[in-house]
């Protein structure tokens, strides 16, 4: 019976349209991903909109713009602290992506399933957010 | 990293590709650069400098040219600030407590002169005794260079016996060699056709091409500031940059600020009212070593000196956080 229906179903022509739009969808997602394209230079965390530490991919570096917000572990491991608690971050320099490894921003811990990579990392109850940045940062001297 | 300070080259063309062949290849050879400066410069076993310092007695040792353009450029800028700037203070810096090692997580004291390190970072006043006696050590004008088909320093038989130890002289460039990279590392980022850039050493050393709308918005740090918060911008192209500053690496006894930045005059750190001097020109190694010297003459002789360089600019904060310059008309106002 499905195979009687299926004989008996004929194309119709929005569903080419369909097919078509589809088609034109994946080859241009398939096209972006190859053309060379700007990459991520680095992030910048903030925590109640003030930044608090500024990371380079390019240059595999970190500043930390507030010092008594920001505790270095290691190289790739900073404690982010505000007022209501603290995020521990991880640096993937080689994969150009940032997580959230510890946190004490409740049960659920949200956080700590985003990655860098997919977006914006926010933590709601600490207000503090991960942001991808294509910008140079200003050259400072001193 | 250069000398324990991250190297960082950024470009601002829109139309260069980061991470392609050729932004690959720019970074390999500017870190390559980098490397290679800090086998000669750090104050590390294996290193050049290293091998200079622990020669004993009058020696004739074979260099690098890149060492003994530093120390020719040195030796230049000895003389032009009579003294004031002085890579011979390296048992100075050692004994006030301002090398790598004094930064360790923990200080093990090595030196017989090494003091406790107390909780916030700083340390008891060194006796007088470890003063003078490194003082004596710190005539660069005994050192000479040579060329002979090769390049040559002799090391001059300077040394001071103290509690039975024997100390002979030794040398820092650390003061001269960020700038000295980015005199290079700005060549190699040229020749791969690259325009929109600018490179930073250690953030007191950098190079400044230009934008693609004109100049790069140079920041200056506020140095009464604990977040190195911008104090001033101004607009700068095309040129080498070069800060030194007593705000940089200090700890405080007593309500008063001990410095990184020695006085040769004393043997100890300085005691001047400038509190940071930025100088933007030409040549990043000159400006790099004037810098530190400026520091170390204060306001009023810094002033008379700086204006005999005709190419280069100055921004001096003094220790009322005045904003002196010669440049003040470009001086954007932050705060």
């Amino acid at each position: 019976m499905l195979t009687e229906n299926i004989k008996k179903a004929p194309f119709k022509k929005g569903d080419i349209i369909v097919y078509l739009a589809l088609i034109i969808l994946v080859v241009t997602l398939f096209l972006v991903t190859l053309l060379p394209q700007r990459e991520i230079n680095g992030f910048t965390v903030t925590v109640g909109g003030k930044t608090v530490l500024y990371g380079d991919f390019l240059n595999n570096s970190v500043k930390i713009s507030k010092v008594d917000w920001v505790e270095k572990i290691d190289e790739n491991t900073y404690k982010i602290i505000s007022q209501s608690g603290y995020n521990t971050i991880k640096i993937d320099w080689q994969n150009k992506d940032v997580v959230v490894i510890e946190t004490d921003c409740g049960i659920s811990k949200e956080c700590t399933y985003m990655r860098l990579k997919n977006g914006d990392v926010i933590c709601v109850p600490h207000q503090m957010i991960i942001s991808r940045t294509g910008e140079i940062p200003k050259p400072v001297v001193g | 990293m250069l000398l324990g300070a991250p190297v960082a080259v950024y470009v601002a063309d829109p139309n260069y590709i980061l991470d392609s062949k050729v932004d690959r290849n720019m970074r390999r050879e500017v870190y390559d650069l980098a490397n290679e400066l800090n086998s000669i410069f750090s104050i590390e076993e294996n290193s050049e400098i290293s091998a200079y310092n622990t020669a004993i007695g009058e020696k004739r040792v074979k260099i690098s040219e890149h060492f003994y353009n530093v120390l020719s450029l040195s030796k230049e800028l000895f003389t032009q600030s009579n003294g004031l700037f002085n890579p011979q203070v390296s048992h100075l810096v050692d004994l006030w407590g301002f090398t790598k090692r004094h930064k360790d997580e923990v200080f093990i004291k090595q030196k017989p002169y090494d003091r406790d390190r107390n909780s916030d970072g700083s340390f008891a006043l060194p006796d007088q005794m470890y003063v003078d006696a490194f003082k004596s050590l710190t005539d660069f004008s005994l050192v000479t260079l040579t060329y002979d088909n090769d390049y040559f320093v002799t090391k001059p038989d300077q040394k001071v016996t103290i509690n039975g130890e024997t100390y002979y002289s030794a040398l820092d460039l650390s003061s001269v060699v960020k700038g000295y990279f980015c005199d290079l590392a700005h060549k190699i980022v040229q020749s791969y056709g690259i325009k929109n850039y600018y490179i930073s050493a250690g953030g007191s050393s950098l190079y400044l091409s230009t934008r693609p709308n004109g100049s790069w918005d140079l920041q200056i740090v506020d140095p009464f500031s604990k977040n190195r918060e911008a104090i001033i911008s101004v607009p700068v192209s095309n040129k080498q940059v070069a800060a030194s500053g007593t705000y940089q690496n200090y700890y405080t006894i007593d309500g008063v600020n001990y410095s990184h930045i020695i006085d040769p005059t004393t043997g100890a750190p300085t005691k001047s009212d400038l509190v940071s001097v930025t100088l933007i020109g030409e040549d990043g190694a000159k400006l790099d070593g004037l810098s530190t010297a400026l520091i170390n003459m204060g306001q009023e002789k810094g002033l008379e000196f700086i204006t005999n360089y005709q190419n280069i600019n100055y921004i001096f904060i003094n220790n009322k956080g005045e904003i002196i310059s010669d440049i003040q008309k470009d001086i954007t106002y932050l705060k």
